[in-house]
């Protein structure tokens, strides 16, 4: 009995030291990494909404994971959506990004999981380049052959589960922005 | 030390059926369809033969005589028919390195590094092909071209199907049952004539180089779902014709090595691809799905063995 | 007992090395290494571990009670895996970024538990050290190699350095899970081989 009470004693020595180096390290890396998230996600926002300079996170929007309202000198320059959507491979998760004029001003595909060399061929500027410049006033469409119509974007070669996602998920991006934030 | 003799109890069987009749057996059976896959492809598909057969026996004379330093055995033809089935699930517009390499694989790797022949514990030809897919999906799986001089590319029937929503999709682009039978459509070098493939097929039959049972079991189960899930005769008919399925029936899933050996399992095995088949040609993302079927029950190839070892005769139940 | 560190280093570096010959620490060993650099991160971040939990578990080994050993080895390489998955998150976010999920994993990284077991709970502090770099460094080496071969067939680069640019079709499969198991299997047995070629000698 006196035996288990003193292991049990060490043991809780162990894990208090432990826990206070930790507490230490934590309050030290905890800024820094918040800093370091924001300033990402703002690059990667910034990248396709390039005429905005500052973000807002705007609440109460159905459909998207998060939409942010990009400004530029306090004016409201466009907005982008963060979108899941199903890829060959399991979730995706795409920034949207549409400015006020009504275009997509560019795509971005932060998380993923399809294939090294087909689906992830997404993430090239080649295939998500596309977007930018698209109208917001009518369906994207996924073509094989390289595209005739503007609202036209021509599939991944050998991935068109995955162009044909990524699409969806651009559309309903759109149908946001037209039914809520024009 | 390989060859030592091994004595096994009686009967003592003699025959002359060695690997050598075997193998050639099975070289006349594939001929006809291997042909046409020339006939109709042109010379490209001739080229793609020959590579694969010469880089097969290459790899295999390299390995045995200078790494392993054991009796060459290309002569078997064992790894000629190796290379002929992989030419065969290989695309003409396979540039020329694919079938060099993939003969490499299958022999190198799959055959020759789990012990040769004999010992491989799945088909080296269809291993080597799953190696490709996953390797070069786009020159494996994305280039198909239509039979003839004006090399049109198009998708393959089972593609159209896959990609065009159901069989509708197969009329509208002009192929019909004939053609699948034949080997007029897009697809795999040797795969397109099924006609001509279960001639093979019932050529080694007669010969009593395969059993009945992997064939019908597999095409029968394949036949079967398709029918209990409501879908018309025709539809039946170019499932059956069109992929790989008569060419996996008969020529892959009866590889001697990596199928089981008891009649009830060799039921079970045919039985299994041809589920597995159904499932991802109906519900998975490829349009065919000959190949992993054939592969998977290989694996579990051992498994049924042991749960379908007949009793011995006299056998006391143990208490 | 006094041990040639030397001989210690070399140890775990080439005889008992961890991924060849001990065959420990498969889960990272085929999950990250899809490239040269991921490989090399990876042993480092483990090697950093690993030397660290060493030193702290010999310098205690006194103190620890027998029957708890287990439970304190395991809290002593939390804590160091844990501070180090803090500070890469804030100060190498790319590198976490690619290595994020096997950064915890670590903790159970045989190698570690393994170490802290058979070596620096009997040995000495500077002996475990010593111990704990060769091991890691033979552990990060063997997967610097598997990272780069498979870089090297599956992009056709090295570190990101493109080699074999051109006219080479890259093979996909090499970075996908089945290139990881085709290529560590080719290197044991390679790494057997020269081994009783020497010893037949």
């Amino acid at each position: 009995m006196k035996e288990t009470i003193k292991l049990g004693f060490t043991l809780f020595l162990f894990t208090a030291i432990s826990a206070l180096i930790l507490a230490y390290s934590n309050g030290v890396t905890a800024p820094e990494i918040i800093k370091v998230e924001e300033e990402i996600n703002n690059q990667a926002r910034m990248e396709i909404l390039s005429s905005a300079d500052a973000f807002e996170l705007m609440e109460g929007i159905d459909g998207a994971k998060e939409v942010y309202k990009g400004t530029a000198d306090g004016a409201t320059v466009g907005y982008t959506l963060t979108m899941v959507t199903s890829g060959y491979g399991g979730d995706m998760e795409l920034a949207v990004g549409i400015s006020n004029d009504g275009m997509v001003s560019g795509i971005k595909i932060i998380k993923h999981t399809e294939t090294p060399g087909l689906g992830a061929n997404a993430i090239k500027p080649a295939f998500s380049d596309q977007y930018q410049g698209k109208s917001t006033e009518s369906v994207i469409e996924v073509v094989k052959t390289p595209p005739t119509a503007d609202n036209e974007v021509q599939a991944i070669t050998g991935a068109t589960i995955t162009s044909r996602a990524v699409t969806k998920a651009v559309n309903e991006a759109r149908d946001i922005y037209t039914s809520a934030l024009q | 030390m390989k060859n030592k003799l091994i004595a096994s109890s009686s009967p003592h069987i003699r025959s002359n059926t060695t690997t050598r009749t075997v193998m050639r057996d099975v070289l006349i059976a594939l001929a006809p369809a291997a042909l046409a896959g020339i006939y109709f492809f042109g010379f490209g598909a001739a080229k793609i033969y020959l590579l694969a057969i010469a880089s097969a026996v290459v790899t295999e004379y390299i390995i045995q005589k200078y790494m392993l330093k054991t009796t060459v055995t290309i002569n078997d033809g064992s790894a000629v028919i190796t290379a002929v089935l992989l030419s065969m699930t290989l695309p003409v517009t396979a540039p020329w390195w694919i079938p060099v390499i993939g003969s490499a694989f299958a022999i190198g790797i799959v055959k020759q590094a789990f012990g040769g022949i004999g010992s491989n514990f799945m088909n080296p030809a269809l291993a080597a092909r799953a190696f490709m897919v996953a390797s070069w999906p786009v020159i494996m799986t994305g280039s198909w071209v239509t039979p003839g001089v004006d090399a049109v590319s198009t998708a393959t029937p089972l593609g159209l199907m896959k990609e065009g929503g159901g069989f509708g999709a197969l009329s509208e682009a002009g192929v019909n049952l004939t053609d699948l039978l034949i080997g007029n459509v897009a697809g795999c070098l040797g795969e397109t004539s099924a006609l001509l493939l279960i001639l093979g097929g019932l050529y080694l039959l007669w010969k009593g180089v395969i059993s009945w049972r992997i064939p019908v079991a597999y095409i029968g189960t394949v036949g079967i779902l398709y029918i209990v899930t409501g879908a018309a005769m025709s539809e039946v008919l170019v499932q059956l014709a069109a992929g790989g399925l008569m060419l996996g029936a008969f020529f892959m899933a009866t590889d001697y090595v990596s199928s089981p050996v008891t009649p009830k399992g060799r039921i079970i095995f045919g039985i299994g691809c041809g589920i597995l088949t159904f499932v991802i040609r109906k519900f998975g993302g490829y349009p065919e799905g000959v190949l992993y079927s054939i592969l998977l029950m290989n694996v579990v190839s051992p498994l049924i063995d042991r749960y379908t070892i007949p009793k011995v005769f006299g056998e006391v139940k143990k208490a | 007992m006094e041990k040639n560190l030397g001989q210690v280093f070399k140890n775990g570096l080439v005889d008992e090395n961890p991924t060849f010959v001990q065959l420990l620490g498969m889960c990272p060993t085929l999950a990250v290494t899809t490239s040269a650099t991921n490989g090399l991160a990876m042993g480092l971040a483990t090697t950093t571990v690993l030397v660290g939990s060493n030193l702290v578990i010999s310098a205690m080994r006194n103190i620890i009670p027998d029957k708890i050993r287990i439970p304190a080895f395991i809290v002593i390489i939390a804590t160091f895996v844990t501070i180090i998955e803090m500070f890469m998150h804030a100060y190498a976010i790319d590198l976490y970024a690619s290595l994020g999920l096997f950064i915890p994993l670590i903790v159970v990284n045989c190698v570690i538990l393994g170490r802290a077991e058979s070596f620096a709970s009997k040995n000495t502090a500077p002996a475990s050290i010593v111990d704990g770099l060769g091991m890691g460094l033979g552990f990060a080496g063997a997967l610097t190699i598997l990272g780069s071969i498979r870089e090297l067939l599956g992009v056709g680069s090295i570190f990101g350095f493109t080699i074999l640019g051109g006219s080479f079709k890259p093979a996909i499969m090499m970075i996908l899970p089945p290139g990881a198991f085709l290529t560590l299997g080719l290197l044991i047995a390679l790494y057997q081989h020269s081994k009783i070629k020497k010893e037949g000698r």
